[in-house]
């Protein structure tokens, strides 16, 4: 059975981080927008096959966190807007590139050396169709 | 609950009912062949083998006997509650006893039993339907001959069956909580049964001494006395009825405190 | 979210052998708590001592709230002990209808549809069962029990991958509005199904915690060898070949760190695997 993201149990990561970084996720590349809902605690446990209380834990915290919101009697729904997915989308690369950046200043690779990479990569979009210009 | 307690018995009653009835039909259909039988064999004290003042004795005893259990009387209470069914009672208890609470140890089902129910009911659960199985045989036993000896037309004192079947189902009871005892203590089934059967030996042997007069559990269940002086014995009654259940007591307790 | 089962200091001591040494934990409402630890570390008799079929040496059980009486509880508790054994003369059918007459709060139907759900015989006698099957029907004789707490002693031993998970996912769903406290000596299975872990060794809690948070906090953290680590910092310290390894189990232990060794640090998370081998300390003695 196919899920909305897989969990890795075994993973030094938390399972609760995974569903929140799993919802993050679908939310910042829009499979999820703004007013979308959600499956109940329950539900979701029982779709990713996870506990009960795991989930309800990735739900408190996603709603302190303003991503997602309860509405009494109906359920769960996305609650974050344009900037808020900007944000995300931001912090989701940032999360992402942090530790093979680190990796290679501590190689040895000069700032400017990992500017030019990143201006590559850039360019690289541009040639492919999508994206702004450099 | 009552009704799956009795089913794990139903095979070892039926045995037990079975081998008594063999019994009883015995005793009952050939008394005349019997009788016959021992007077022949009186007659016939081999004279070479033994000193003369035993033959004596034992020629003139066997005579007497030969006499007495021409009488409907002495033989039905000679031949049954003083051989056949007396005897067996010890045994009856017995198989009756042994595994109430070994087996379950031994096939480890009592885990089963004792995170559902309370312990004391438990107890009470197998140690009744033992015991009131073994009343029902005992009680049985002790009638059926009454009934058919009267249907026979034999000239027997009824009323002292009363007596017959009382000691027998009190000194049954002794033996009962005895063996319920060490049902409760072993953990397997083979243990009980073993010491079961050097109890019964052992109040066997008993029966030589005068002196354990009141420990012979076995003479009470033969009732002698009340086939002899038409009345129960009472100090015996009182001491076995304490007894037993003092035993069952005992035995709760300690099913209570045992570690499993 | 109160605690169902508190254990202050239990012990269990034989002749030769302490089984139990003074363990303490609690299980909170509706979690499924695991006592992970290798065979022989004490996890069946803590089993047994909370469900009163083991008297302690010391130390309190309280279940419920009720203090040293587990026979007082037994209706709102099932049990599926290490012995799996059930009556060999009666088949499944029979079995049901047993547990009925026996059972506060038991749900025959509930009953009938797990055992048909694992595919086991109706008609067969018991004696005929393997160990395999003689688990699985009385998991659904516990199951189909309405109760708030149950208790099982190596709910998957013997069962093939597929059962096993599908015992897991039954845990699981219970454990919604029930509490579930078991023990395991299979890892893997653990970690993918527990909220709170317990690792015991030899009679001692080494562990103590949830599972979630416990990922959280525990981290592995590399660092050249030279670096001083001081001992209060961590869980424990040691050294591979140019590296010290270094376990820690909380944040400002991190920041230490990373201040002592001036940057040159990799942080690694750890596993239910890694934390148990920091704990326990040597040779790893269950199923991973």
């Amino acid at each position: 059975m196919m899920v909305w993201f897989k969990i890795d149990f075994h993973s030094g990561k938390p399972v609760y981080e995974q569903i929140k970084d799993g919802l993050k996720d679908l939310i910042a590349s829009s499979l999820l927008n703004l007013g979308d809902p959600i499956p109940s605690v329950r539900e979701f446990a029982r779709m990713l096959n996870v506990n009960v209380n795991t989930v309800a834990r990735a739900y408190r915290e996603l709603e302190l966190e303003g991503i997602i919101v309860s509405r009494k009697g109906v359920g769960y729904f996305v609650n974050a807007d344009g900037q808020t997915v900007r944000k995300l989308l931001l912090e989701n690369v940032k999360e992402r590139i942090k530790d093979p950046l680190n990796k290679l200043k501590r190689i040895g690779f000069s700032t400017e050396e990992i500017l030019n990479l990143i201006r590559e990569l850039i360019l690289e979009v541009n040639e492919d169709g999508s994206g702004d210009k450099a | 609950m009552w009704k799956c307690e009795f089913k794990k018995m139903k095979m070892r009653v039926v045995v037990v009912i079975i081998i008594m009835s063999v019994l009883l039909t015995l005793v009952m259909a050939f008394k005349d062949w019997a009788v016959q039988e021992f007077s022949a064999v009186s007659q016939q004290v081999p004279e070479e083998k033994l000193p003369k003042f035993f033959r004596k004795f034992l020629s003139s005893k066997m005579e007497v006997l030969a006499q007495k259990l021409k009488e409907d009387d002495f033989y039905l209470w000679s031949q049954w509650f003083g051989k056949n069914f007396g005897q067996f009672v010890p045994l009856i208890a017995l198989i009756l006893a042994f595994p109430l609470f070994s087996r379950e140890y031994e096939r480890r089902t009592i885990y089963y039993l004792i995170t559902r129910v309370k312990r004391v009911k438990i107890y009470i659960l197998k140690s009744m339907t033992g015991f009131l199985a073994l009343c029902f045989i005992l009680i049985l036993f002790s009638i059926l001959p009454l009934f058919i000896a009267l249907a026979m037309d034999w000239k027997i004192q009824a009323w002292k069956f009363i007596g017959y079947t009382l000691q027998a189902l009190i000194g049954g009871t002794a033996f009962y909580s005895i063996f319920l005892l060490f049902s409760v203590l072993f953990k397997d089934q083979v243990k009980p049964i073993l010491m079961g059967i050097v109890v019964i030996i052992g109040t066997a042997f008993l029966s030589i001494s005068d002196k354990l007069r009141l420990l012979n559990i076995y003479s009470y269940i033969m009732s002698h006395n009340v086939f002899q002086d038409g009345k129960m014995d009472p100090i015996r009654t009182c001491l076995y009825v304490g007894f037993s259940i003092f035993l069952f007591l005992l035995s709760w307790l300690l099913f209570e405190r045992r570690e499993l | 979210m109160g605690a169902v089962i508190k254990l202050r200091n239990l012990r269990k001591y034989y002749k030769d052998v302490k089984a139990v040494d003074g363990i303490s934990f609690e299980t909170p409402e509706r979690s499924i708590h695991a006592i992970l630890g290798p065979n022989g570390a004490g996890k069946t008799t803590t089993l047994k001592c909370i469900l009163g079929i083991i008297r302690p040496t010391d130390g309190d059980v309280e279940i419920f709230g009720v203090k040293n009486d587990p026979q007082r509880v037994l209706n709102r508790v099932s049990f599926v002990p290490e012995e799996k054994d059930l009556y060999t003369f009666f088949n499944l059918m029979d079995m049901i209808e047993y547990t009925k007459k026996m059972t506060e709060n038991f749900d025959p139907v509930k009953a009938l549809e797990l055992a048909d759900e694992f595919q086991l015989p109706r008609k067969d006698k018991i004696i005929t069962f393997s160990h395999g099957m003689k688990t699985q029907l009385y998991l659904a004789l516990a199951f189909a029990q309405n109760v708030e707490l149950m208790v099982l002693d190596e709910p998957t031993w013997g069962l093939d991958p597929i059962l096993r998970n599908k015992v897991l996912k039954m845990m699981r769903d219970l454990s919604m509005d029930r509490t579930i406290l078991y023990s395991s000596h299979i890892l893997s299975e653990v970690e993918k199904v527990s909220d709170k872990v317990t690792i015991m060794v030899k009679g001692k809690v080494v562990f103590d915690g949830y599972l979630e948070e416990a990922k959280s906090n525990f981290k592995c953290v590399i660092v050249p060898a030279e670096v001083n680590i001081p001992e209060e910092l961590a869980v424990s310290i040691s050294m591979s070949g140019k590296f010290k390894m270094v376990v820690v189990k909380n944040e400002d232990a991190l920041d230490e760190i990373e201040r002592l060794a001036g940057g040159r640090m990799r942080i690694e998370d750890m596993n239910l695997e890694d934390i148990f081998t920091t704990v326990v300390g040597g040779k790893i003695d269950v199923e991973v």
